[in-house]
């Protein structure tokens, strides 16, 4: 996608709303000062005046120009600052930045997605993507893990998506409560219970990296092929146009060739988890 | 050969697709259909076991007991998956507790004419034995990352 402006110069963006999605995670729905465009995948970088910038991948509909979410979990410095902010502070975004996922290379194939934790907020706009061109896509199916039930984020979205023909949707926790009565464990094992047609998908994979790791064992295990396990590789990112180093993933570097890459790209490297 | 009922009404299930009908025949001969309610315990940590165990509805929460962290749910399983497998193995105790999600059917061997199956016909035993050695590779490997996720908790 071309965007419409450099995206080097940081644009002003009011924040207009923050919704709790977690006790450790808020979504930050921002305004910015003019039209602002990206490929799902991409990520921007985000400042906060006095505190620094941060990498973060939108949560948002990329068809959605005038508004731009970013979901963020209480990590850090500058995460933590956010987490303290009431609504109507001015922030900082530039980007777009590296490569999405290649959306017209899953046309006419089942889409898996695994996600886990705060992994989840790229994927939503992925699915806001593949919701728009539904049409396209066999089937889509959302797994997707967090610690307990109330580390779910997006809840009302699983319901949603399973009433969209085509569109499946399950969750996991590591660890139930009372409220729970679903499936319990790691949730690359939720793949013991779904239907796909191995010949004909691509998995996407985003979470946390011990989630990566073993969800993509898991994949190869059952059979997927390395070109066809798409992973959402969240470095070090720092300048955002490949010149500081910071996000080196062997002769690549994750703000330009990445985040998203496929298992095939990188498995030779070391260190990649 | 005629299909029994009871063949096509297994050979879905991951477990019974590893044989052929006859076999699945003989098996279900031995089988015993066993229900449970939302959140029985089939089978507790440590008791000794007798019967091996295919899931043929619902689904079963496994876990383990973890000192000063209580009990650990590994994973859930659903029709076509196994659990009570050391009811074919010594000392035949049970190593994690079994407990129903959902109202579960579960399909129960009795592991001593299960093992008389075995010595007869050893190309069924080996496919067992294949079947057994993936299922616990997989949750080996799903309980190192539960662990994982949950002592870090």
């Amino acid at each position: 996608m071309v965007n419409n402006h450099n995206p080097y110069r940081v644009i002003r963006s009011k924040l207009v709303d923050i919704i709790d999605e977690s006790p450790a995670i808020k979504t930050f729905t921002m305004e910015p000062e003019e039209e602002f465009s990206f490929k799902t995948g991409e990520f921007i970088q985000l400042a906060v005046d006095g505190y620094g910038e941060a990498p973060f991948t939108p949560s948002s509909s990329p068809y959605v120009k005038e508004k731009i979410e970013v979901t963020i979990m209480k990590a850090g410095y500058l995460t933590d600052k956010m987490h303290h902010f009431k609504g109507g502070e001015i922030l900082g975004i530039r980007g777009p930045y590296g490569r999405g996922y290649p959306v017209e290379t899953f046309y006419n194939q089942e889409v898996i997605i695994l996600g886990g934790g705060c992994g989840l907020a790229p994927i939503r706009s992925l699915l806001y993507t593949l919701i728009e061109q539904k049409e396209k896509f066999q089937k889509v199916i959302l797994c997707y893990g967090s610690r307990t039930p109330r580390d779910c984020i997006y809840k009302p979205m699983f319901g949603d998506l399973n009433k969209i023909e085509h569109f499946e949707s399950y969750r996991s926790v590591d660890v139930a409560d009372e409220s729970w009565e679903g499936h319990v464990g790691v949730v690359t094992s939720l793949l013991d219970k779904i239907k796909f047609n191995l010949e004909n998908s691509v998995v996407v994979v985003c979470g946390p990296p011990v989630m990566m790791k073993f969800g993509t064992f898991k994949l190869l295990e059952l059979g997927f092929e390395p070109k066809n396990i798409y992973l959402s590789m969240e470095k070090n990112m720092s300048c955002g146009y490949g010149k500081c180093g910071h996000c080196m993933l062997g002769d690549t570097l994750v703000c330009k060739d990445g985040p998203v890459y496929t298992y095939e790209e990188i498995k030779n490297y070391d260190h990649i988890w | 050969m005629l299909m029994t009922a009871d063949v096509k009404e297994y050979q879905d299930l991951k477990f019974f697709k590893e044989f052929d009908d006859k076999t699945i025949q003989q098996l279900t001969s031995i089988g015993e259909i066993k229900g449970y309610q939302v959140k029985e315990v089939v089978v507790s940590e440590n008791q000794e076991l007798r019967e091996f165990c295919v899931i043929i509805e619902g689904s079963v929460l496994i876990g383990i007991t973890v000192p000063n962290k209580g009990r650990i749910t590994i994973g859930t399983i659903y029709p076509g998956h196994i659990f009570s497998w050391s009811a074919l193995f010594p000392p035949h105790i049970a190593t994690a507790q079994v407990t129903a999600n959902v109202p579960t059917k579960v399909m129960a061997f009795d592991a001593i004419k299960l093992q008389a199956m075995i010595d007869k016909d050893p190309v069924f035993g080996y496919k067992l034995m294949r079947f057994i050695s993936s299922t616990l590779s997989r949750r080996l490997h799903d309980t190192r990352n539960q662990l994982v996720n949950v002592v870090t908790l």
